[in-house]
């Protein structure tokens, strides 16, 4: 009894252990340290976007914006963030700025779409599915506007370090900020009292309304912080490519959803942790770098990323209906 | 005895050593995205060459993402591959890939879409160590199709043109643009009427050119599409309006489909880019270079040019 409690609570992570088990003892390029620091480093972006992503399905909603969000982020971000010699620049005449201007307006700009799609869900009362559809459209709409249609690139030298930089030799910028968002949003679902009200909204919406809870204002907050993830996000994203395409991340709200599913969030709300979320983008990352280096057909790869979400959710409904 | 099989086991080991070593290169080839049906095609012919010689070739669909594009990077040089040939997704965001090919210390050879040109000027920019490039002029096929405008309307005719750009941000939208424009500026009657993404898609191509009807009707002379797949857009919308005999259209790439249609009379003219010379030629490329011998840091693959004249000899 207790070893099945164990199993069907830690389920994926043996899933995990088990893919990483194989693909070490199969492949020795795999196994290699540098190329384990890869897996976490390729993690890193869509790992972000599914912690904030598990933060938004427990309150029972969804974000199909955040790929759109994360490249008009990355577009604004970058145009602040151009050498004064970069020929085609934003701005043409604005000097070199220090690079935390660039951070700043990223994580700004995110917050900003997050509000606006809260509020469209909370004030309107229309499906987070419908606000965030439209929100894909718009914000994607605005980057192309924004850089007319062409990648922003040229950028000041401060960006390689957030992207490919390493701190005490070993490891990599983009796992470190990772590694910050992790603890953050752990603290803030678990240690406070937003936390608390993010599951109360999510288990039942109406239940948590009459105990007291603003519920537009979760929403407004919610939403606002996988804005806030998105930015964050975005540093990532122009730090490691070194420019920013208006057309960048398209399709990564679904890899975070269902990063963030495989990992244990229920998409009926009210369920979801964060580590789930932190499995689940390294159980995608793990599959990519491990079929990537065994040589597997890249059409065959798409097959089977399908088929994990799919026996993902199958456990976890599982799971879930054994509870109850 | 012990000695003997030791050193039997030894020899045995180098020999397989040398000739493993002579022929087994391994190279990694992360295509830009394989929902790109011209980039299949020269990953193919890349391919099909790489195993006549012995080369094994891994490859990797970018879906059209950087990032994934600079993962499939990252694991082709965990697994130890010995160069890279690289098809852009971002071709103006190449420092990374350079970098990270160069930390690896092995070759990078680009592949079709050319980092190395200005997409606002089209000057051409300095290709650093150890990475090369294998791919087309792209400014020859803009001069190839404004040249054959001007030989069948003659030198002094007074035309309208309008041009069907690609994506913004490749290389080979402003270098088969300015090309069009080179030509025709040498000519005062020739006149430039409008340009447009059509972002290669050839849908995307029949809206543009209804609307370029209805805003210069019998102005309109020549249409000159950065791609095939536009220009069949191009011809579908002169068709439907009844002025296809009145327009020259001209596209590139000579796909399938526009070796019907040049054969059919529909499509003028294509500048064909020969994506079995630049498959080919970057497998080469990159072996030359690991066998040690003088490469060009550019290989030029021409474009050859196309039309109702010659298009017998392209049917296959």
């Amino acid at each position: 009894m207790k070893a099945k409690e164990i199993l069907s609570k830690y389920g994926i992570v043996l899933v995990l252990v088990i893919m990483v088990a194989l693909l070490c003892i199969v492949s020795p390029n795999f196994r290699k340290p540098a190329n384990l620091m890869n897996v976490l480093l390729q993690a890193c972006i869509f790992g972000i976007l599914a912690l904030g992503m598990t933060l938004v399905i427990i309150g029972k909603g969804t974000d199909l914006a955040v790929g759109s969000t994360l490249a008009l982020c990355a577009v604004i971000c970058a145009s602040f963030g151009q050498k004064a010699t970069a020929s085609g620049k934003i701005f043409p005449n604005m000097p070199e700025l220090p690079i935390i201007v660039p951070i700043l307006i990223a994580l700004i700009v995110g917050v900003a779409v997050g509000l606006v799609n809260g509020a469209f869900i909370a004030f309107t009362g229309i499906p987070a599915f419908i606000a965030t559809l439209g929100m894909q459209t718009i914000a994607r709409g605005f980057a192309l506007l924004y850089s007319g249609g062409k990648p922003v690139s040229s950028l000041i030298p401060a960006f390689k370090t957030i992207g490919s930089g390493r701190v005490f030799g070993f490891l990599p910028v983009p796992v470190l900020i990772y590694i910050i968002c992790i603890a953050v949003t752990w603290v803030l679902l678990n240690n406070t009292r937003f936390g608390k009200r993010v599951y109360a909204i999510g288990g039942n919406m109406q239940a948590a309304e009459v105990s007291g809870i603003n519920v537009k204002k979760m929403i407004l907050l919610i939403n606002a912080y996988m804005g806030l993830l998105a930015g964050v996000a975005a540093v990532v994203f122009v730090g490691r490519t070194q420019s920013a395409h208006p057309g960048a991340a398209t399709g990564y709200e679904l890899t975070a959803i269902a990063s963030t599913t495989i990992g244990g969030t229920s998409q009926s709300g009210g369920i979801g942790t964060v580590w789930g979320a932190v499995v689940g983008a390294l159980i995608f990352s793990v599959l990519r770098n491990g079929m990537t280096i065994l040589g597997i057909d890249a059409y065959w790869q798409q097959i089977v990323e399908g088929f994990v979400v799919i026996i993902g959710v199958v456990i976890d409904m599982r799971k879930n209906a054994r509870k109850a | 005895m012990k000695k003997s099989i030791v050193l039997l086991v030894v020899i045995l080991s180098l020999a397989i050593a040398a000739v493993a070593g002579a022929q087994d290169y391994k190279i990694g080839y992360a295509c830009n995205n394989y929902n790109d049906t011209f980039q299949t095609y020269i990953m193919s012919y890349a391919d099909a060459y790489a195993e006549e010689n012995g080369v094994d070739l891994v490859l990797a669909d970018g879906r059209d993402d950087e990032m994934k594009q600079m993962s499939d990077i990252e694991n082709f040089i965990a697994d130890g591959v010995d160069a890279l040939i690289v098809i852009p997704v971002n071709p103006q965001g190449v420092e990374p890939i350079i970098d990270k090919a160069a930390e690896a210390g092995i070759p990078l050879v680009f592949v079709n879409r050319n980092p190395f040109i200005d997409p606002d000027t089209a000057e051409e920019l300095e290709i650093p160590e150890g990475v090369y490039y294998v791919g087309s002029n792209e400014v020859d096929a803009g001069n190839f199709q404004a040249e054959y405008v001007v030989e069948q309307l003659g030198e002094d005719a007074k035309c309208g043109y309008v041009v069907l750009m690609g994506q913004l941000s490749n290389t080979a939208t402003p270098g088969r643009t300015g090309g069009n424009k080179e030509i025709f500026d040498l000519y005062p009657g020739y006149e430039f009427l409008a340009e447009q993404t059509g972002n290669w898609q050839r849908d995307q191509a029949v809206t543009i050119v209804e609307n370029w009807i209805t805003a210069y009707g019998d102005q309109l002379c020549a249409v000159m599409a950065n791609n095939d797949e536009m220009a069949l857009g191009a011809v579908e919308a002169l068709e439907t309006a009844g002025m296809k005999d009145d327009v020259i259209v001209c596209g590139v790439d000579l796909i399938d489909d526009a070796i019907v249609a040049i054969g059919e009379g529909r499509l003028d003219f294509s500048a064909k880019q020969d994506g079995q010379g630049q498959g080919e030629g970057a497998v080469k490329t990159a072996v030359a270079v690991l066998n040690g011998e003088e490469v060009e840091d550019w290989t030029v693959i021409p474009f050859i040019p196309v039309s109702a004249e010659n298009v017998v000899d392209f049917v296959e």
